[in-house]
């Protein structure tokens, strides 16, 4: 049977060949361009990227499209290359693993969360917050419990809209920067029409920084419809206080905070340990022992190096840790939740499990050859 | 670095050390001819109990390069800056990497080689403290190398100086002279000797300080002139008490605060005299050995370091120490690696030879002495793995130790298979190539080190990084015998059989390699996935080992798709290497990254060489066999 030209160009080992060393150059790059310019911006760059531009401007396939044609190209060996024999076992294995593998990586990338929850010694949280992305959120006073509706700042740019329907409110955005300094009003300043609790009157832009997470957002908005009373509103990421406005007899609280994700449970810290080896400054190990409340369910965790929590899709590992002037001690945990963790651990196997056949079954006929 | 209290206090320190060479010169009457027991101190250094033999090795490759001084072992060198300073200021010991350091120093260079004595450096030590501070002060990446080297240089004096004063307590001194036998009966001190040492006069402290207290009650006036000597040598004591605190060697085992608490002999008298407790016994044994020492009593010194260790050993209760301190002991004189180059050196130099003159006999006497050099590789390694309890690869230097042991074992194998003299040229050459990568490694100080914390892991240390090292010799074999191919392809070119042989074990170590590498480069996921949540984040370790995979999956699909025939492969094959040898350095030479923890420096330049010659020799070899 002669097969169609793109069955004959998915199923090309050729087709593999290019890929993969496309996957090279891209890995490559993106590796060295994380010197310059951190892990962050290469992964949003070069690894999570359909194209990478060549001096700016001219395309080459980023690691998600190299991905999906590798996908392609395996799912289509299996089904039309491959012959179905006992010889190709091996080969059908490693080709099965790596389907597996893509299909892994995919739920990753499109449903994979990661964020920090950091806790003093005695406090307790229930929710851990994003290193890299900004929101906006607000909220009303209320008697009973408190609701707060936010909104993900990661694509918002001047000149944006935002509707909040369960609010009845839409705000115009005058100014978004991902990473700025602000500054309070000062003699020199023209006097504007800004409202900001901490009384910052005015922003200016900065280039991104080379890790993310140290970048500053900030936002100027008005909220709609416009009236000759209408003020700005001015909202700083680094800015402590939500700033109120009133409207319609309420008032109104708004902050620019990093992304907030609320954990199926709450996690208080009993306290941090730091142990040397002796008469040395390396560090042995970092210990962050936790008191876990899931419902009415209690129970005390340590988690260190090596030694994360789990819960369901939950892995929290021990990141960071700081101990203040005054002895107080922080820990960072780092909370990641994936969906896809399993298929790694299953595809891995798979692969192995197939390489192996597949050079023992080529050996295993080559002395046949010899022999005969 | 506090700057001038750092400055003025190695200045107070050379002053000291040039002193007590000067007091005691006079003293040295015979040496001691066994520091066998010596060896066997247990001394606790950044986490780890080992055997003062191998912290002496430590700090004498740090200062000079090398293990041995003048062929004799470090042992002899440091029991001289420990017990008798003097006799070793004019040993030229420390290394200066750069002439330009001693440029700025106003230093003659050396004729002979780049190693300078104490007494040369420590004229210009003022000028070197300043300096020293200056660049400290710069930022790592604002510094040339000149100035790093000047702050290594510093770093040798000032540890050199801290060791040749942590047993000057027992060494008699001019400070402590008494000729007046009023005083010395004061003291309570013998009147058969005048110079005294400063552990003579703290054994007398409670004594002094009555005396002290008695005369202070006087007038300045009313005091006489032994009742003033007194209140000066009080303040002297007060000074060098001082003064001997920070000094390093951590031989004495504190049990008091803390289990694991090591203290030094000057931290001990220390805390006797400030706290008003009687001195530990193993200052006046060490007192005993450094009298013994410089007065040449060979019995007296082994009596005295015999009850100072079993002492010690009594405070441990810890029968595995002594095991281990014995069995580390035995590893650094048998110098195991250092013994296998010496025989895959030879292999190597038989097995060409045999190639040239086709002698069975030569073959026969190459293979022997590979396999008596992977002998004592693996005694090297397995009594590593003993001493530290812990899987055989956990750092840069043991990852050359084990791949070049396993690069061996494969070409072992592949020789008894195929006994076609590849195994042997391979095995010897790769085992070679990779122990003098590692000794270069053993330079930067210990090699036990103890693990930080996110590596402190047995289980996946033993699975992951052994797993991939595995599969990083499979592909440096494959890639050495992909140049072994090529030379075969363009000079005998006729011999079909011979170079099919060939390319069948390049293809087999190839397929070996790719499912190693795969399986620990998966394995280094699962472990990133248990620590950090994550399996994969594109670290540049992580992209490096990636990249092996990747190339080796493209070679066999290209040899798949008939993009490339055997040359191809066995090009592809030594392009492997330079994948292998990215990863492994080059990856740390960026120095970012979760995994940047085992951060090579100035390595840069040999790694760039390596990479353009092996990829000129690719080049030309396969644009000229594809016009053959």
């Amino acid at each position: 049977m002669k097969k169609h030209s793109i069955i004959k160009l998915l199923t090309s080992t050729r087709l593999t060949v290019i890929c993969l060393v496309l996957l090279i150059i891209v890995v490559i790059w993106g590796t060295v361009y994380q010197v310059e310019n951190g892990l962050y911006q290469a992964q949003q760059k070069f690894f999570y990227s359909w194209f990478v531009f060549l001096f700016g401007f001219f395309p080459i396939p980023g690691t998600v499209l190299i991905f999906w044609v590798l996908f392609l190209n395996v799912f289509s060996s299996i089904l039309f290359r491959i012959p179905f024999k006992f010889s190709n076992l091996g080969n059908i294995l490693i080709h099965v693993g790596i389907m597996i593998f893509f299909i892994g990586s995919f739920f990753t990338y499109y449903y994979s969360q990661e964020s920090v929850i950091s806790l003093k010694e005695e406090q307790e949280k229930n929710f851990s917050v994003s290193s890299l992305d900004w929101e906006l959120a607000i909220w009303h006073d209320q008697k009973e419990k408190k609701v707060v509706y936010a909104v993900d700042t990661n694509r918002l740019a001047s000149d944006d809209r935002i509707k909040f329907d369960q609010l009845d409110m839409e705000i115009q955005v005058h100014q978004y920067y991902k990473n700025c300094i602000a500054y309070v009003k000062t003699k020199n300043m023209d006097k504007v029409d800004i409202i900001n609790s901490s009384g910052i009157q005015q922003l200016e832009p900065k280039t991104e920084k080379r890790e993310h997470s140290k970048n500053m957002a900030g936002m100027v908005f008005s909220i709609l419809p416009f009236d000759k009373n209408s003020k700005q509103v001015l909202l700083y990421g680094a800015d402590k206080n939500s700033t109120p406005i009133l409207r319609g007899g309420k008032n109104y609280y708004f902050s620019l905070r990093k992304k907030r994700f609320i954990l199926p449970f709450s996690l208080r810290l009993i306290d941090f340990k730091r142990t040397f080896h002796p008469g040395s400054n390396i560090v042995r190990s970092y210990d962050s022992k936790v008191e876990v409340r899931i419902k009415e369910l209690v129970r005390e965790v340590i988690i260190s190096m090596n030694k994360p929590l789990r819960y369901k899709n939950f892995t929290l590992y021990q990141s960071s840790y700081f101990i203040a002037d005054d002895g107080t001690e922080y820990t960072f945990l780092a909370v990641v939740k994936n969906f896809g963790k399993l298929f790694p651990y299953i595809s891995s196997i798979i692969i192995f499990m197939g390489l192996c056949i597949h050079f023992l079954l080529r050996l295993i006929k080559k002395k046949k050859n010899l022999r005969e | 670095m506090n700057g001038i209290k750092k400055i003025l206090f190695l200045s107070y320190l050379v002053g000291l050390c040039i002193s007590i060479g000067y007091a005691n010169s006079s003293e040295v009457k015979k040496a001691i001819s066994s520091l066998e027991n010596f060896r066997r101190i247990i001394i606790l250094e950044n986490g780890r109990k080992k055997p003062l033999d191998t912290y002496a090795q430590n700090i004498l490759k740090q200062f000079s390069g090398k293990s041995k001084f003048k062929r004799e072992p470090a042992i002899i060198w440091f029991s001289r800056v420990l017990f008798t300073p003097n006799q070793s200021f004019n040993d030229r010991i420390f290394l200066v990497n750069h002439p330009e350091v001693l440029n700025s120093l106003g230093i003659e260079i050396a004729d002979d080689r780049d190693r300078y004595s104490f007494t040369q450096l420590g004229k210009i030590f003022p000028r070197l403290s300043k300096l020293a501070f200056s660049a400290s002060k710069l930022k790592d990446d604002e510094r040339t190398v000149v100035e790093n080297e000047i702050i290594i240089l510093f770093n040798k004096l000032y540890l050199y100086q801290q060791l040749s004063g942590s047993l000057q307590f027992a060494i008699p001194h001019e400070d402590f002279t008494f000729t007046n036998n009023e005083i010395k009966k004061a003291f309570n001190l013998p009147e058969s000797k005048n110079v005294f040492c400063f552990l003579d006069l703290v054994k007398r402290i409670s004594i002094l300080e009555q005396l002290k207290n008695e005369i202070l009650l006087k007038d300045i006036d009313q005091r006489s002139e032994v009742e003033k000597e007194i209140i000066n040598t009080m303040n002297k004591i007060q000074q060098r008490m001082d003064s001997i605190q920070p000094l390093p060697l951590t031989i004495i085992h504190d049990p008091e605060n803390h289990s694991e608490n090591w203290i030094s002999p000057g931290e001990s008298l220390y805390r006797s005299y400030r706290l008003h407790k009687p001195i530990n016994r193993e200052i006046y044994l060490l007192g005993d050995m450094v009298s013994a020492f410089i007065n040449g009593h060979q019995n007296r010194f082994d009596h005295s370091l015999e009850s100072f260790n079993e002492f010690i050993l009594d405070q441990l209760k810890s029968k595995t120490t002594d095991k281990k301190i014995s069995a580390e002991i035995l590893y650094n004189q048998i110098d195991p690696f250092h013994k296998s180059e010496f025989f895959y050196g030879f292999s190597l130099f038989f097995i060409l030879l045999s190639l040239l003159v086709l002698r069975k006999w030569l073959y026969g006497i190459s293979f022997f002495l590979l396999l008596l050099g992977v002998l004592f590789h693996s005694y090297g390694m397995i009594s590593r793995m003993m001493i530290m309890s812990r899987p055989p690869v956990t750092n840069l230097y043991e990852t050359f130790i084990f791949t070049g042991w396993m690069t061996v074992i494969l070409g072992i194998i592949l020789e008894f298979f195929k006994k076609k003299n590849i195994g042997i040229l391979t095995g010897s050459t790769s085992g070679i190539i990779m122990l003098l990568i590692a000794g270069k490694y053993a330079l930067e100080g210990d090699t036990m080190g103890m693990l930080v914390a996110v590596l402190d892991s047995n289980f996946w240390l033993s699975t992951h990084v052994i797993t991939i090292t595995i599969g990083f010799a499979g592909i440096v074999i494959s890639g050495i015998i992909g140049h072994v191919f090529v030379f075969q392809t363009l000079f005998i070119p006729e011999n079909r059989i011979v170079l099919k042989n060939t390319f069948q074990s390049i293809y087999a170590t190839q397929a070996f390699g790719l499912i190693f590498t795969f399986l620990g480069t998966v394995m280094g996921g699962m472990w990133a996935d248990q620590s950090w949540g994550r399996f994969w984040g594109w670290d540049p370790k992580e992209n490096g080992a990636l990249v092996v995979v990747l190339w080796s999956v493209i070679l066999f699909h290209a040899r798949l798709s008939k993009w490339i025939k055997e040359v191809g492969f066995a090009l592809g094959s030594i392009v492997g290497i330079i994948t292998i040898a990215l990863a492994w350095f080059g990856i740390n030479l960026l120095g970012v990254g979760l995994h940047s923890y085992g951060f090579t420096s100035g390595i840069a330049l040999v790694l760039i060489v390596f990479i353009i010659i092996e990829f000129i020799f690719v080049l030309a070899s396969g644009v000229y066999l594809t016009r053959l």
